[in-house]
């Protein structure tokens, strides 16, 4: 490999004198040659894991100050304003219903301030359903933490929905956020996850304290792990291929997840222990409904302080999930195309004895040898 | 390899036992039969066509279990705000009878104050609680559940509509988990099958256009396009996508009377698999909103597979291009290495030609050459 890398280098050189001699101007080259070098570098470098890390938190920190001044800052208050303007005249009506009753009839009043009620209420459902009114004003709802929390759940496709642009700006701001956020997305879960993968390989080779061949794997000349179909080496006696473990560690890992963030959030959140769970899982599948998520409750319950931490924490919590959910799916792709492959074999054996019936006293050990390969 | 041999020996072992004619072959042809149409369902079943139908059946199966486990009535609901109002009607009472010559301002803060407490805890019911103006029966549609079904195994996820019940809350989790994994291989299968159909429309254009611009005979036209791999380059998918999601803007601000943009805002979201939820097409309680979720469902179906074609069409080219990153960087690793000076074999890597002057160094840099 070293002759390669060393034939590149050689390459390269040439290239950098070839380009110098034209460019004739000494300093100028060395300038722009440091420049693409340092640009090109500099990409390399964030193709890498820990550049992605870093990219991807920047990218989200981003995301939150732009949305944080694009919909809390310069939001829109409509929703808040109609809200403010429908108690204003609801509370001249109930003064006009007062007054008009001289003798207070209990009785009466009551009815017609029901009747007065269910309408506003009738007023308020929709508000808050389609226009987003919550009864705090943007700039108290897309706190820094809230922003950080959005952003995230625009480039990993959650899309919570709790909180939502109302602006024209932010929603095409959204659109491009998405656009850039996605492909970063998925850079970082492939890379993340195959890192992640190794280490479990790793660890669970060495805990088992055995060789891959007497799990039932054995090693094949391009280097892959494939499962030991037949008995092929005496070693393998406890020769049933115990395949399926890898995949229902993968469960086991995505399970304990989900539960730890379930107790967590059950805790800060004050719900059921089932609701918390319910809210990993949608989360971590990157289904998001909405309905459930950390933030603030409206009597107030908990501290502000409390609140931004809470989300910082839930954030960084469906980050390191997505990760692993990559890793399980890098794991799990192997088992489940041995398995498929395996599928097919048993099928097509189904096929196969049927056609080569005829033929299979000359070329039985032929078809035998070609099948055990394939 | 051994167990192969010994399996042919039995089926010949069988063959010859037909061959005869003997009573037990009759209930072998039955079992055989039996083997043949089981083998060709599934061998159908993993085809495409299978797939999308068992995805579309899973999603009414779902429809149906969803609806069921909501649909129940939920007295509690309708307790909660009459208990909201009796709450505030109490307060605004206590106000009025107490201010014996009324206030005006004294009564109005104190009403208002009411109001907000009470504007309050509606947003709290509404939010939290998942609180409808209209009934569950109202709101659990056939095509509601088919909508939130799909909303769950593509991993959109609007939210407009969620379980309340406890078991409705399980069962979409494990919906979920058989669910997903459908539909991923669902989504792999149209993404290559939408391919293969691209770059087969793509190329027929491509030579279309080629045989309109150059008169040249047909035997010199074959053997160029026999030389040249067409590729379908990643512009080509981008402007599909571009034109599906114009479509579905132009569609949805059409019917729903969203502005361009809302529309616009809708169709990536929804494509994207980002599912926001704060604009779905058919909650409007028009007339005609049933079909209009159905469509919705299809736009959203053929869309994934759209997604799908530009990921398999366009992931050999990025691949490529950070393959060509990853050399890059990997170079740079070795040449920073050669600089602090962890490869001590020189002859490992040649002089550049700068420094050609001296004789034996450009012997030994032409051996090396030949070597390679």
């Amino acid at each position: 490999m070293q002759t390669a890398y060393a034939r590149m280098v050689y390459e390269r050189q040439a290239r950098e004198q070839r380009r110098g001699a034209a460019e004739g101007h000494r300093q100028t080259s060395t300038f722009k040659t440091i420049l693409k070098d340092a640009c090109r570098r500099l990409i390399a470098f964030l193709f890498t894991q820990v550049g992605v890390c870093g990219l991807v938190v920047a990218y989200n920190i981003l995301g939150a100050f732009a949305f944080r001044v694009i919909e809390g800052e310069m939001g829109d208050p409509r929703p808040e304003e109609t809200a403010k303007e429908l108690r204003e005249q609801m509370v001249h009506r109930l003064w006009n219903v007062t007054l008009r009753l001289n003798v207070l009839e209990e009785t009466q009043w009551r009815e017609e301030v029901v009747v007065a009620l269910q309408e506003y209420q009738e007023f308020v459902v929709p508000l808050i359903k389609t226009k987003g009114y919550r009864g705090v004003y943007p700039k108290e709802t897309w706190s820094f933490s809230a922003a950080l929390m959005y952003s995230l759940s625009v480039y990993t496709t959650i899309g919570y929905g709790n909180l939502a642009p109302r602006t024209e700006l932010g929603k095409i701001t959204t659109i491009l956020y998405a656009i850039v956020g996605m492909p970063l997305m998925l850079l970082y879960m492939s890379n993340v996850g195959e890192i992640l993968a190794n280490i479990f390989k790793f660890i669970y080779f060495r805990a088992c304290r055995c060789d891959i061949g007497s799990l039932g794997y054995y090693r094949t000349a391009s280097g892959t792990i494939r499962p030991v179909t037949v008995s092929q080496n005496g070693q393998s006696d406890e020769s049933s291929p115990r395949r399926t473990i890898p995949i229902t560690w993968c469960l086991l890992v995505i399970a304990i997840y989900v539960g730890i963030g379930g107790l967590i959030f059950a805790q800060w959140e004050r719900w059921s222990v089932l609701d918390a769970c319910y809210f990993s899982y949608i989360s971590l599948s990157t289904i998001g409904f909405g309905d459930l998520v950390p933030g603030k409750t409206v009597e107030g319950e908990n501290d502000d302080q409390e609140v931004e931490s809470q989300q910082i924490i839930c954030t960084v919590y469906l980050l390191v999930g997505s990760a692993l959910v990559a890793m399980c799916f890098n794991l799990m792709q192997e088992e489940t195309i041995e398995n498929l492959k395996a599928f097919w074999r048993n099928l097509g054996c189904l096929r196969k004895k049927k056609t080569r019936k005829i033929s299979v006293q000359d070329g039985h050990e032929r078809t035998a040898r070609y099948d055990g390969d394939g | 390899m051994v167990e192969r041999g010994r399996a042919s020996q039995r089926s010949h072992g069988m063959a010859s036992q037909r061959s005869y004619g003997t009573s037990s072959s009759s209930s072998q042809d039955s079992r055989t039969r039996c083997k043949n149409c089981y083998r060709k369902f599934i061998s159908f079943m993993c085809t495409q066509v299978g797939v999308g139908g068992l995805v579309v059946s899973y999603a009414i199966m779902g429809a149906f279990a969803f609806k069921a486990i909501e649909e129940k009535p939920e007295k509690w609901m309708t307790n909660r705000t009459s208990l909201i109002h009796n709450d505030t009607i109490k307060k605004l009472w206590n106000f009025t009878e107490h201010l014996n010559v009324l206030h005006k301002d004294r009564w109005y803060e104190d009403v208002n104050n009411t109001l907000f407490s009470f504007q309050e805890k509606i947003v709290y019911v509404v939010r939290k609680e998942r609180y409808d103006g209209r009934s569950h029966t109202e709101v659990w549609t056939f095509p509601a559940s088919l909508m939130f079904c799909l909303s769950v195994f593509t991993m959109i996820g609007y939210g407009h509509m969620t379980p309340r019940t406890q078991w409705g809350k399980i069962a979409t989790i494990l919906y979920a988990v058989l669910g997903i994994p459908l539909y991923i291989v669902y989504f792999m299968g149209m993404g290559r099958v939408f391919a293969k159909s691209f770059k087969f429309l793509y190329r027929a254009m491509y030579r279309c256009i080629k045989t309109k611009n150059k008169n040249v005979e047909e035997g010199e036209i074959t053997e160029e396009q026999w030389e040249e791999p067409i590729i379908v380059p990643s512009t080509a998918c981008m402007w599909v996508m571009v034109f599906y999601m114009l479509t579905g803007t132009i569609m949805f601000a059409e019917w729903e009377g969203w502005s361009y943009l809302n529309s616009c805002y809708f169709s990536f979201t929804s494509l994207a698999k980002i599912g926001i939820g704060d604009f779905v097409p058919g909650t409007g309680g028009a007339k005609d909103s049933q079909t209009k979720l159905i469509i919705n469902f299809m736009y959203l179906l053929i869309g994934m597979g759209l997604i799908a074609m530009c990921y398999t069409l366009m992931k050999e080219e990025i691949m490529l291009k950070l393959r060509e990153l990853k050399q890059d960087f990997k170079e740079k690793l070795f040449f920073c290495g050669v600089k602090l000076g962890l490869y001590v074999d020189e002859q490992m890597y040649p002089e550049p030609p700068r420094q050609q002057h001296m004789h034996g160094r450009t012997k030994s840099m032409r051996k090396s050459v030949r070597r390679r």
